[in-house]
């Protein structure tokens, strides 16, 4: 391709004068397809083939500009003498910027409508493409926000729910529950925990209702609402009431902090939001989300909120701290099999610091041993 | 200039036509990948990133080419067949689907043409197939070719392939066609391609035009084809037996029901 053949040329050679530029012509006895020409602006008008056999001039007034072409910002400048039609097509953009810079003031007015409405087409276009892009990314923005107000969003919806709504949807879970879990209503173990249990929560505004069950895994969760559930596999594994009790609290303190009811709104919020990314609307949702409660996974912070504050219980139940640290402890040492309470309720070792800091800070109360011989409850589960 | 390879070319065929392209000692042909029908002994293929028309860019424009062979939804590579031997060779292209085979001479167009997306053939080495992007919202959307056409530019010979019959009009400065959208197969970059909304409702719903008209104004050369690909494709798909079509032959109902739901 010759470069010089297009645009402006400045500096070309040959019969071009130092002020033509190039571009396509069309017209009567001209090739259909146009001839790229060159043409030069002078006093009256512009020149085309300056110099040439064919030279012509086209006065000024006599000029028609109108935007147009494929990209639609093309300078087509166009007159009728005699009934026929001409027209100068300025496609590239040195030769557009060349008649802009050197056209004389007789053009300027047919130039103006030309400069406007390429102002007012490109910003056209740019509206409608950012509304496009509006409209087609909205579900992603919604992702976003999402993701970056999600503590904040989750809190408001958990705070437009009611501890009666709580406790009827924690009641569903719970009966959903049930039919996997072999609980023991007899003996002293459900006995001694819904004791321990009520000893920590008084004065709670949650009804808690302390349940054992049967698991050798050595575990306990919380349902939204209040029940609480303890897997023999636990009891057994502590040798105090106050290792038991400790968990207690930080079931318990699940339950106050609201942390299972959030993470299912989350979890739920979450579904909405990607469903409504990826326009898949396949139910399903409530199901199972209900199956998936009792393997809830909290986040490190909501853990270690739960140690805290769950600390304040056995403070205000008057029970000794000790045993929440070294139950974990203990647990986290042991190592071996997987303990299923630290699969989910991961034991990080800055968080049992946190939790010595927590203890050393308040300083110790007077506390109150719990009233119960931990080996012969223990005694009374069944056998594995 | 030097750059273009000028080659020979004879169109075969009347409604499926391939291309016969004659390439002398050390010129070369480059084509999309998979359309070559066959070709002599002694032409070399190489396949090529990109169109073969930079050799030199490096590798952010064999990226950049990349990114828009995929926008065209072409395929990566383009072949480009190089005679090595010592007369004149032939290699020939054939179309994809009914249609004609329309031979441009850009350098006699102006240097450049944009035409409907996948319609490239092949051409001389040299010419660029490159995007042409367009920028008005209505006519992407609404202009029945969408917002990426291609565009072929240099001075050598391009091929280019229509559905159906072609059509080649030239439009003096400020004449103006309406066309239905999709028939556009392509223009020189000097007419303007917009929209018309069709304005009555009733012939938008009942009159099989959609709701839009290209419009094509002059100055300038356009190629229209008289049967889309994809139009040719609905109706295959309505007929097809499988999608609820009644068209199979040698049915039991087959004469009757030919007479009672009449012949498209």
């Amino acid at each position: 391709m010759e470069t010089g053949d297009r645009g402006a040329s400045s500096s070309s050679p040959g019969n071009f004068s130092a002020e033509s530029f190039t571009a396509l012509c069309f017209g009567p006895g001209l090739r259909p397809e146009g001839e790229r020409i060159a043409a030069r602006l002078d006093e009256e008008g512009v020149c085309l083939w300056p110099g040439g056999a064919r030279e012509q001039r086209v006065p000024y007034r006599a000029l028609q500009v109108a935007a147009g072409g494929f990209d639609h910002e093309q300078m087509i400048l166009s007159w009728n003498p005699g009934g026929e039609q001409w027209s100068l097509t300025l496609s590239d953009k040195p030769a557009k910027d060349f008649l802009l810079a050197h056209a004389p003031p007789a053009l300027e007015p047919q130039l103006t409508p030309w400069k406007k409405k390429i102002r007012a087409g490109r910003h056209r276009m740019r509206l409608g493409w950012t509304v496009l892009a509006l409209f087609l990314l909205a579900p992603f923005l919604l992702l976003a926000v999402f993701l970056w107000q999600t503590d904040r969003i989750v809190d408001w919806a958990a705070s437009r729910i009611s501890v009666q709504n709580e406790q009827k949807l924690g009641e569903l879970i719970f009966e959903q529950a049930k039919p996997s879990l072999k609980l023991i209503t007899e003996g002293e173990a459900p006995r001694v925990i819904e004791q321990i249990g009520g000893k920590l929560t008084a004065g709670t505004p949650y009804a808690f209702k302390w349940h054992v069950a049967d698991d050798p895994a050595i575990n306990a969760f919380a349902i939204p609402g209040g029940h609480v559930v303890v897997f023999t596999g636990l009891i057994k594994a502590a040798d105090s009431a106050e290792e038991v009790a400790g968990v207690l609290a930080h079931e318990a303190e699940h339950v106050l902090q609201r942390h299972s009811l959030k993470a299912m709104i989350h979890n739920l919020g979450w579904r909405a939001a990607i469903a409504v990314a990826a326009g898949d609307w396949t139910g399903g949702l409530a199901g199972e989300l209900a199956a998936q409660m009792g393997i809830l996974k909290f986040g490190r912070d909501k853990e270690s909120e739960a140690d805290l504050k769950g600390l304040d219980l056995l403070r205000k139940a008057r029970i000794a701290p000790g045993g929440m640290v070294s139950f974990f402890d203990k647990l986290a040492k042991q190592g071996g099999a997987p303990i299923a309470l630290l699969s989910t309720h991961p034991a990080s070792a800055d968080r049992m610091a946190a939790l010595r800091v927590a203890i050393a800070k308040n300083g110790s109360w007077q506390s109150q041993p719990l009233p119960y011989d931990w080996a012969s409850v223990k005694a009374t589960l069944p056998a594995k | 200039m030097a750059q273009m390879h000028e080659i020979d070319y004879q169109i075969f065929g009347s409604e499926m036509q391939y291309v016969e392209i004659e390439l002398d000692p050390q010129e070369a042909a480059v084509a999309e990948a998979g359309g070559m029908m066959y070709m002599d002994d002694g032409i070399a293929m190489e396949t090529v990133f990109g169109d073969g028309s930079q050799q030199k860019s490096g590798f952010l424009g064999a990226l950049m080419g990349m990114g828009k062979r995929l926008l065209t939804g072409e395929s990566l590579f383009m072949t480009i067949f190089l005679n090595q031997g010592g007369g004149k060779r032939k290699v020939a292209f054939a179309a994809p689907y009914p249609g004609k085979i329309v031979p441009l001479h850009l350098s006699e167009l102006g240097g450049q043409i944009i035409c409907q997306k996948d319609s490239f053939l092949c051409a001389a080495k040299g010419v660029s197939v490159g995007i042409a992007f367009q920028k008005k919202l209505g006519v992407g959307l609404f202009g029945g070719e969408g917002f990426i056409m291609q565009k072929l530019e240099g001075d050598g010979y391009a091929f280019v392939h229509a559905g159906g019959t072609l059509m080649e009009r030239t439009l003096a400065p400020g004449e103006t066609i309406r066309v239905d959208t999709g028939c556009l197969v392509a223009l020189q970059p000097s007419v303007s391609y917009d929209i018309e909304y069709v304005g009555k409702v009733k012939s938008a719903l009942f009159g099989g035009e959609g709701l839009f008209f290209a419009t094509l104004r002059g100055p300038g050369k356009v190629w229209l084809q008289s049967l889309p690909l994809s139009r040719l494709a609905n109706r295959i798909y309505a007929a097809m037996p499988a999608t609820g079509g009644s068209r199979e032959e040698g049915s039991l109902l087959g004469g009757l029901g030919n007479i009672l739901d009449g012949d498209r």
